[in-house]
């Protein structure tokens, strides 16, 4: 069987009339996409206007890996890197400025009761990666690294499969400019300002 | 919450089976069952 991100999203939302609480799905939405991860159907390519906030948004995830890939590999400049990496601050500001209120304005409440708590470890445990770095302490900074990173990784995972794909289907074409004309106020994350 | 949810529903493309099956699946995590099993019961 194959499933679409919305159904995805819709069978969470419904999970708290099942008596199931956002702490529960919280914890465990990385086996559950697992569970239905063969049957998530591939986002369809879809052609965005130049400078829409779901390009602006994939366009960050890119120069995030990237840092992410220097981490785990190479791992030069590590303080610049670090430094770069705390913008992840601003990409996450954006979808809990921008994007959330207009899912909750659906009913899709989800994302901001499950994702902004992990938006905040990940916040944490970037700004203390980097002081463990800065203070020299790298025995402690190999122990939580691993861990940040693999949650910044699954964050990507978790809106390029689910949240982005839903977002496109659920926000209409007059959300979209509102959205992208507030998007500039906030600000971007590793890339220029798009152009419109 | 219900109204909000039919309004959910009305924005998204959704099967009601595959829904159901989704949430019968969840449900069933929560509840404790092997998540393998629950993988090899939705592909198949």
């Amino acid at each position: 069987m194959s499933v679409g991100a919305g159904e995805f999203s819709y069978a969470a939302q419904l999970m708290n009339k099942h008596n199931f609480s956002d702490q529960q799905l919280q914890h465990n939405i990385e086996e559950l996409i697992d569970i239905f991860s063969a049957g998530l159907e591939p986002n369809k390519p879809v052609r965005l206007a130049s400078g829409h906030p779901i390009n602006n948004f994939m366009a960050e995830n890119q120069e995030l890996m990237k840092l992410a890939q220097n981490l785990l590999g190479p791992r030069e400049n590590l303080a610049e890197t670090y430094e770069k990496l705390l913008q992840v601050n601003i990409h996450y500001t954006r979808k809990e400025s921008l994007l959330f209120p207009y899912f909750e304005r659906y009913g899709f409440d989800k994302p901001s009761t499950v994702m902004w708590d992990v938006h905040n470890e990940i916040r944490k445990s970037v700004k203390m990666c980097q002081y463990l770095l800065n203070s020299g302490n790298l025995e402690e900074l190999a122990e939580i690294e691993p861990k940040m990173l693999e949650d910044l990784q699954s964050m990507v995972t978790k809106e390029e499969l689910i949240l982005f794909p839903t977002a496109l289907e659920m926000l209409s074409d007059d959300d979209w400019i509102e959205i992208s004309a507030a998007e500039g106020e906030i600000g971007f994350c590793l890339i220029q300002i798009p152009e419109q | 919450m219900s109204e909000l949810l039919n309004d959910m529903s009305c924005k998204i493309n959704t099967s009601t089976d595959r829904v159901d099956c989704l949430v019968s699946i969840i449900t069933d995590f929560f509840d404790g069952a092997e998540p393998s099993a629950l993988k090899t019961r939705f592909e198949t």
